[in-house]
């Protein structure tokens, strides 16, 4: 930023006196933010020590310093906790601002030695016993309710995956992916859509009721994924069969209702999410019965489908983004 | 020679510059779109998403079309030569300048994908053209013409188009050809390649600062700022201790034993470990973003260049000891800077995305810090998280 710009514009008529003064004004005294660079080193460093202590815990399973490397992790984890606790503010249905970026990671560090703690503790010492259920259960109310009450968005996309976790599958897109074509599928699919469903359940009450509408986004990206997916897969593992187009209808159904709300919200994300995804299911189906016929003409009207289909993709688009300008 | 309306390019500019002082509150709504009336854009040049969307697709559609063209002409025995890939570069090329000229598409994605496969297509046309006329010559000079042939067409692509990835393509395409010519006409070649690698990019990176500094070519601006970073990695890099042995050992085909030294060793070790901190150094001095992320990336890489030679301590203790390392650094330089010292602060100076951001980091750190695989049975305390996994697995 030069203040050449700006007095050019400011002959031209652009901008007033004032604002020209308050810019040159500010120019000389210019400060220079570390705010990132420090961020990234919180960041690295919150990433390095819970992977160290992991390791650490994982090699050391067997020799003596259990209750030293155990209560180690506990320090750490309480004293994060401590740190956090005492500098929070009361919790409120809005946002609350955290007091600094410190403050973020060393809660995402307390989260994450705690999550360590209860793996040690059922590992070391079989504290839950075979509930393995309740072994992931309580990590995850616990992360559930650091989120809500100390308004960390992290820390709810970590209660998410958990919620996945519990539920035995994973919420992230690109594992979800490998984890369904790894396993035999039904009960996986239906789980998926069982907990999308929910997530978008639950983003669209956080809304209705007022309470941290902020986490409106996080829920809904989750869920839409999942739901996306899910319905995808329940088509491929039934596209044998005559009724796997309810699959599809099924997903349009979800597809009008992400598009209306992604209008409401004018957020273009979501709106590419719809694009993408029906754009697959569409063209799984189009594959489908392109696939019957098989001689040469066949290919020939795949080629065309694909490049007619893409370009009337870009159209769609382009449309989209105008109409979300627009709104 | 750059394509686009330069008029258009200018306003761009100012309109980027408006948009932040707007953000920062420098500005009101009257006078932005004072600034907006006063200066039009009129390319097509949508957000980061709609980019990669259309990006994306052009490559289908690309694909897609040559495909269907290859499929036609199969029976005319014609898609084996180099000319047929030749025609495909040029025609893709012909359809670029189409897109920005009339539809005045900029950094819309289509582009972006009618620059890279024009120019892979005209590329592999050149390396099929040199395999079938010369399959006799040496390896090594190969690849001299083929960094050759690609700093020729990146940097005709880099004056029309102005785009960042293929100035950056230019440059690493030259100093790969320098490198390559070196080793076959030098004296003492592979001794003297560091040495000659560090005095070239030090000039290049020189020349960039010069012309940013000019402002002699302003729509390349980001172009120069691109080379000028790169050009201070390939510095480091080309002084690397690691770099230069291994690199040195493969080139001469003398497998140097473990612990063995190379000439100057001392010299790299010390060009190792100091250019971080001389980076580090000169970009909080001179308030340069480039040099001081730059400086902290190279200590990470310093770090690791170290402990591949020499291991003094278990990674997980590194590991954990570093990790507390950064998070107090980063703890006291926050609390020293509490209020602002010296010109600089901790605090965030607002730039419009923020709040883009924040969600963003937050599906990151959910990201990373938690994605583990589920549903195998294997206990999972390595990834630094406690996965679970319990409703399949055993503890």
């Amino acid at each position: 930023m030069n203040t050449g710009l700006y007095e050019k514009l400011f002959e031209e008529g652009c901008i007033r006196q004032e604002t020209l003064d308050n810019i040159r004004e500010k120019k000389r005294n210019q400060l220079f933010s570390l705010h990132w660079e420090l961020k990234s080193l919180l960041y690295l460093g919150v990433m390095l020590l819970s992977t160290g202590l992991g390791i650490l815990i994982y090699k050391n399973i067997d020799t003596i310093g259990h209750q030293i490397i155990l209560a180690f992790i506990a320090a750490v984890c309480i004293g994060c906790f401590f740190y956090c606790y005492r500098r929070k503010k009361p919790f409120s249905k809005e946002k609350v601002n955290s007091p600094d970026s410190l403050f973020d990671y060393l809660l995402l560090l307390a989260c994450l030695s705690f999550l360590i703690f209860i793996g040690y503790l059922q590992f070391q010492y079989g504290v839950f016993g075979n509930n393995y259920g309740l072994a992931t259960f309580i990590p995850m109310l616990m992360l559930f309710y650091v989120a809500y009450d100390f308004d960390h968005l992290g820390i709810l996309s970590m209660a998410i995956t958990n919620l996945g976790v519990w539920l035995g599958i994973s919420v992230n897109p690109m594992t979800l992916l490998s984890n369904i074509a790894e396993s035999d599928g039904r009960t996986f699919i239906l789980t998926g859509l069982f907990l999308g469903l929910f997530l978008v359940l639950v983003a669209f009450l956080t809304e209705r009721f007022h309470i941290k509408k902020h986490f409106h986004f996080t829920y809904l990206h989750f869920g839409t994924h999942v739901t996306f997916i899910a319905l995808l897969f329940g088509y491929f593992e039934d596209s044998k069969n005559e009724f796997s187009i309810l699959w599809i209808i099924l997903l349009l159904v979800f597809t009008w209702y992400i598009y209306n709300n992604a209008i409401r919200h004018k957020s273009f994300y979501f709106l590419l999410l719809c694009t993408i995804y029906s754009y697959i299911a569409i063209s799984a189906l189009v594959i489908h019965f392109l696939v019957k016929g098989n001689d040469m003409g066949v290919v020939y009207l795949g080629f065309f489908y694909f490049i007619i289909s893409a370009i009337a993709f870009i159209k769609v688009l382009v449309h989209l983004n105008k109409k979300v300008k627009s709104l | 020679m750059i394509i686009y309306n330069k008029e258009w390019l200018n306003s761009t500019s100012i309109q980027h510059e408006a948009a932040i002082a707007f953000a920062q509150g420098d500005i009101d709504t009257e006078e932005h779109n004072n600034i907006k009336k006063k200066y039009p854009v009129g390319f097509y040049s949508p957000n980061i998403f709609m980019r990669a969307g259309i990006f994306l697709l052009t490559l289908v559609i690309l694909s897609f079309s040559i495909g269907l063209l290859s499929l036609f002409l199969y029976d005319f025995k014609i898609i084996d030569s180099f000319y047929y890939l030749l025609f495909l570069g040029v025609v893709t090329y012909v359809a670029l300048e189409f897109m920005v000229i009339v539809k005045h598409h900029y950094q819309s994605g289509a582009d972006d994908a009618l620059m890279w496969v024009s120019a892979g297509l005209l590329l592999f046309a050149y390396i099929f053209m040199m395999d079938s006329i010369s399959l006799s010559k040496k390896i090594q000079q190969e690849e001299l013409f083929i960094s050759g042939f690609i700093f020729l067409l990146s940097a005709y692509f880099t004056a029309r188009f102005a785009d960042i990835l293929i100035a950056i393509t230019c440059m690493l395409s030259f100093a790969a050809f320098i490198f390559y010519g070196w080793m076959e006409i030098g004296f003492y070649a592979l001794q003297t390649l560091p040495f000659l690698m560090m005095v070239l990019s030090g000039a290049i990176y020189y020349a960039a600062d010069l012309l940013l500094q000019r402002r002699m070519y302003p729509f390349y601006n980001n172009c120069i700022s691109a080379i000028k970073m790169i050009s201070l990695l390939l510095l480091y890099l080309s002084g690397n201790y690691f770099i230069v042995r291994e690199l040195g050992a493969s080139l001469s085909d003398a497998a140097l034993e473990e612990g063995q030294y190379i000439p100057f060793a001392w010299f790299f070790w010390l060009w190792t470990f100091i250019i971080p901190l001389l980076y580090i150094g000169f970009g909080l001095k001179k308030k340069d973003v480039v040099l001081l992320r730059g400086g902290f990336i190279l200590v990470a890489v310093a770090a690791f260049t170290f402990r591949n030679y020499y291991h003094i301590l278990p990674t997980e203790l590194v590991l954990v000891l570093v990790g507390i390392a950064l998070i107090g650094i980063a703890w006291f330089t926050m609390k020293y800077l509490k209020s602002p010292r010296n010109g600089f602060t901790a605090a965030e100076i607002a730039d419009g995305h923020i709040l883009d951001k924040i969600q963003v980091e937050s599906l990151i750190v959910g990201e990373t810090l938690s994605s583990q695989p589920v549903g195998t049975d294997s206990h999972r305390m390595g990834g630094g998280n406690f996965g679970g996994g319990g409703s399949s697995g055993s503890f």
